[in-house]
């Protein structure tokens, strides 16, 4: 497994559907308040799931700079902006970094999904003539991590990563490697995805979606009566730098990463069974050597049988220590979308920093014979040293970090 | 810093099927840019394309990944079986065999054609259209054929895709993650490309022509060039027979637009010097530039003067071309399939031509290889990739010498 040992965490930035910037969305997420409502941004057809989680009262003008922003489109501006928060916030000055030494890592699952839909829309309608030129250069998968390389000067790397709802820690863990390797002296990383009306027409007809009316009316990770997702959508972007560096300029980290596991397993796609065993031994060789975690964040999203397999999981991998372990998911603040792994790290790194579980948000009843300790109602103050954040996709791969907080 | 050896390679594009069709065909010089017939043409400006024809899968691939796999996937699923086999890797090996590929659009013509029937209220919808469609689906479909169980990543830098899937792979043999790697680029043509480029008037009506004077855009194509990339120590303990060498990478971004490169060459001469810098290799020391050459009027200007800044005196010296003039520029496939045809010139003592140069212009003033291959002995070679949002990815290959 990759040794990150020496890379650190010093800037965080979101665009979520509970909060914009650190501090909005930490209060909003300790408070056990959820992003879920009816779904605003596109029509939902009458008896079809109609919740989502959506970014509300975004002002992509206050972070981003009117020349760029003109041409961009939903999900850059999530992403650019939650790139302009993480640098704000971890204090570095861009114009005491060379440019070339500023990397960029984004991960997302589908990336502009909703103008790609349109774009096709036209095309197909009424024909290849009526494609647009400006519409176009948006649809390619790295837009976001190009319009951010353009807004911070950032000329160095710039990767743009996809697997399904790993791509968030995908991007975080390359991007660490960066800075171990020495080839980037500041790595801005992360994920985000955007809800989109096709999107949510896929899963409800995958049969995924949480249905409203039935059971509990929302996202309820790890609750016995779950019943299915809610979509979801936002941007997390981080800050990394060596541990000596961050050191020199006496900036504040959030934590360390520890150690990366990245995995997989042949499996049709959603085989959440076979793809969580053969997590087990990855995340044992992660967590070997005393790196027990306090504080475990998973990818469960309410689905009945990804949960249950999540369940199985740690509860393989902590055994008879899982009951001093606290567990937790923001998919029921959040919702559900491929870069949603890179909210996890940052929450990680918010628990870690501030001593404090969040609550799992909708968490009523988690079952008779479930060891972990859960948060609720309310967070819960409790120190706590590291966490393990892990993601696995549909189709079979995973992901995991091990963060350790600063100076601990 | 631990040597990579390239074990496997595996190719399909407008060339053929096989690593064997596509040497043969760069050695002739022969243009495989036909007209499209993959989707209807009309309508379109411009409708040169270097298509790869009905793709039959290998008899590997299970029936049910068969009909549902998306155009992209298929490539490589072809390209992936030559390649496994062509490394003598068997299934056991592929227990922890990581996957990285390089894609821009995915399983996109999948969710184009599902887009399409529910448009026109088409009764029969299946969903596994549109669950093919995701840019990383074409990874696990390889890795479910091939049976990798190990990391797994799709790399999606526009035309710099595959470039940087190879770069990607090196970096996780170099830190340890894994020991070998499946790795390469693939994607198929699809509306949504072909219609955007035609919008952005990039393409050539006829047959793009890198360099030459009278040259008006590109010609897309499509296919896909898997590698197996294995620790140097690994590869020689199995008796292994290496290939070649796939020494660094670099990369970089413009950070100025997201479809034209700076006019000064600024990325693109960092990306080429930090290749070098990584591989210790001096610019003297390249005998070949295989050029990302699109045949777009600003891309082969600003190539050029990115050569002349880093090679210096060296780049006039040096045969430099580019086989998109052959097999089309197959965006996130580009990168793999052009360090593919860079290992061949190694391994065949040749260099690829820019088949279809017949004037050059004032300002590219560098040898170009025009018209036809020339015998010649190529060692070391750089291969170049630019994409959209100014995404620059240089690559070194280097002849094996035990």
């Amino acid at each position: 497994m990759g040794d990150v040992r020496a890379v650190v965490i010093t800037g965080i930035g979101v665009v979520s559907p509970v909060g914009i910037g650190r501090h909005a969305f930490w209060a909003d997420l300790i408070a056990g308040r959820s992003g879920i409502g009816p779904i605003a941004g596109f029509s939902v057809a009458p008896g079809h799931p109609s919740l989502g989680a959506e970014v509300r009262g975004f002002t992509p003008r206050d972070f981003i700079s009117p020349a760029h922003l003109r041409r961009m489109d939903k999900l850059s501006r999530l992403i650019v902006a939650a790139s302009r928060l993480a640098i704000d916030d971890s204090g570095v000055r861009l114009d005491s970094v060379s440019p070339e030494r500023i990397g960029v890592v984004v991960g997302t699952a589908l990336g502009n999904i909703s103008e790609s839909v349109g774009y096709l829309d036209r095309v197909l309608t009424s024909g290849p003539p009526m494609a647009s030129p400006l519409l176009f250069p948006n649809l390619v998968m790295n837009a976001p991590a190009s319009y951010v390389a353009m807004e911070l000067g950032a000329a160095g790397t710039n990767f743009t990563v996809s697997q399904g709802e790993t791509s968030g820690e995908q991007a975080i863990i390359l991007g660490a490697e960066l800075i171990r390797s020495g080839r980037a002296d500041v790595a801005v990383v992360g994920g985000g995805d955007e809800l989109a009306a096709v999107t949510h027409d896929i899963h409800r007809r995958a049969r995924t979606l949480s249905p409203r009316g039935r059971g509990l009316a929302w996202s309820s990770p790890y609750d016995a009566h779950r019943n299915g997702l809610v979509l979801g959508e936002g941007a997390a972007m981080l800050v990394l730098e060596s541990a000596t560096r961050a050191a020199e300029r006496s900036a504040k980290a959030y934590a360390s990463i520890e150690g990366a596991a990245q995995f997989a397993v042949v499996t049709p796609p959603y085989d959440w069974p076979r793809i969580a065993r053969s997590a087990l031994t990855p995340l044992r060789r992660l967590l070997a050597d005393g790196r027990q975690p306090d504080l475990i964040c998973g990818a469960a999203n309410s689905s009945r049988r990804l949960d249950a397999c999540e369940l199985d999981l740690y509860g393989r991998l902590m055994g008879e220590s899982a009951s001093s372990v606290w567990l937790t998911s923001l998919k029921g603040s959040i919702g559900e979308f491929g870069g949603a792994g890179a909210f996890g790290v940052a929450a990680a790194c918010l628990a870690l920093d501030t001593g404090t579980v969040p609550p799992l948000c909708h968490l009523r009843d988690p079952g008779p014979s479930v060891p972990f300790r859960f948060a609720r109602p309310r967070s819960v103050r409790q120190s706590l040293t590291r966490a393990l954040v892990c993601g696995i996709a549909r189709g079979g791969s995973g992901a995991a970090l091990s963060l350790v907080k600063a100076g601990g | 810093m631990q040597r990579i050896a390239i074990t496997g390679i595996g190719s399909i594009n407008a060339l053929g099927a096989g690593v064997a069709r596509f040497d043969a065909g760069l050695r002739g010089g022969t243009c495989a840019i036909g007209t499209l017939t993959l989707f209807d043409p009309k309508g379109f400006r411009s409708v040169c394309a270097a298509e790869v024809g009905p793709v039959s899968l290998p008899a590997s691939v299970p029936r049910s990944i068969a009909r549902r796999a998306s155009r992209s996937a298929r490539l490589a699923l072809i390209a992936a079986d030559e390649a496994w086999r062509d490394a003598g890797l068997g299934a056991n090996d592929a227990a922890d065999a990581g996957i990285v590929i390089g894609t821009t659009t995915g399983g996109m013509l999948s969710g184009e054609e599902c887009y399409r029937r529910q448009l026109h209220g088409e009764r029969r919808q299946r969903l596994s259209g549109w669950l093919e469609t995701p840019v990383g689906t074409p990874a696990d479909t390889l890795a479910a054929v091939v049976g990798c169980g190990g990391p797994r990543l799709t790399v999606s830098t526009a035309c710099s895709s595959g470039a940087n899937a190879l770069g990607i792979a090196v970096d996780w043999i170099r830190s340890g993650l894994t020991d070998v790697v499946l790795c390469g680029g693939t994607d198929s043509l699809c509306r949504m490309t072909f219609s955007g480029f035609n919008a952005l008037q990039a393409l050539d009506r006829v047959p793009c022509r890198p360099f030459d004077r009278h040259r008006a855009g590109l010609t897309l194509g499509e296919g896909a060039a898997l590698f197996v990339l294995e620790g140097w120590s690994r590869a020689r303990a199995r008796d292994a027979t290496i290939l070649g060498e796939l020494v660094s990478y670099g990369t970089s971004a413009d950070a100025h637009h997201l479809t034209q490169p700076r006019p000064d060459g600024a990325g693109q001469i960092a990306a080429l010097r930090r290749a070098l810098a990584e591989g210790g290799i001096a610019a003297e020391e390249i005998d070949y530039v295989n050029a990302h050459g699109t045949g777009t009027p600003l891309n082969d200007v600003i190539e050029t003067r990115t050569l002349k800044a880093v090679l210096g005196p060296h780049a006039y010296r040096i045969p430099i071309s580019s086989t998109k003039s052959m097999i089309g520029h197959c965006l996130g496939a580009a990168g793999a399939i052009e360090a593919l045809a860079s290992l061949l010139a190694i391994r065949g003592g040749f260099v690829p031509p820019t088949a279809t140069l017949a004037e050059p212009d004032d300002e590219c003033d560098l040898d170009y290889v025009p018209r036809t291959s020339r015998a010649a002995a190529v060692r070391t070679v750089v291969s170049n990739s630019y994409g959209f949002g100014g995404n620059n990815t240089s690559v070194i290959l280097r002849a094996y010498d035990g």
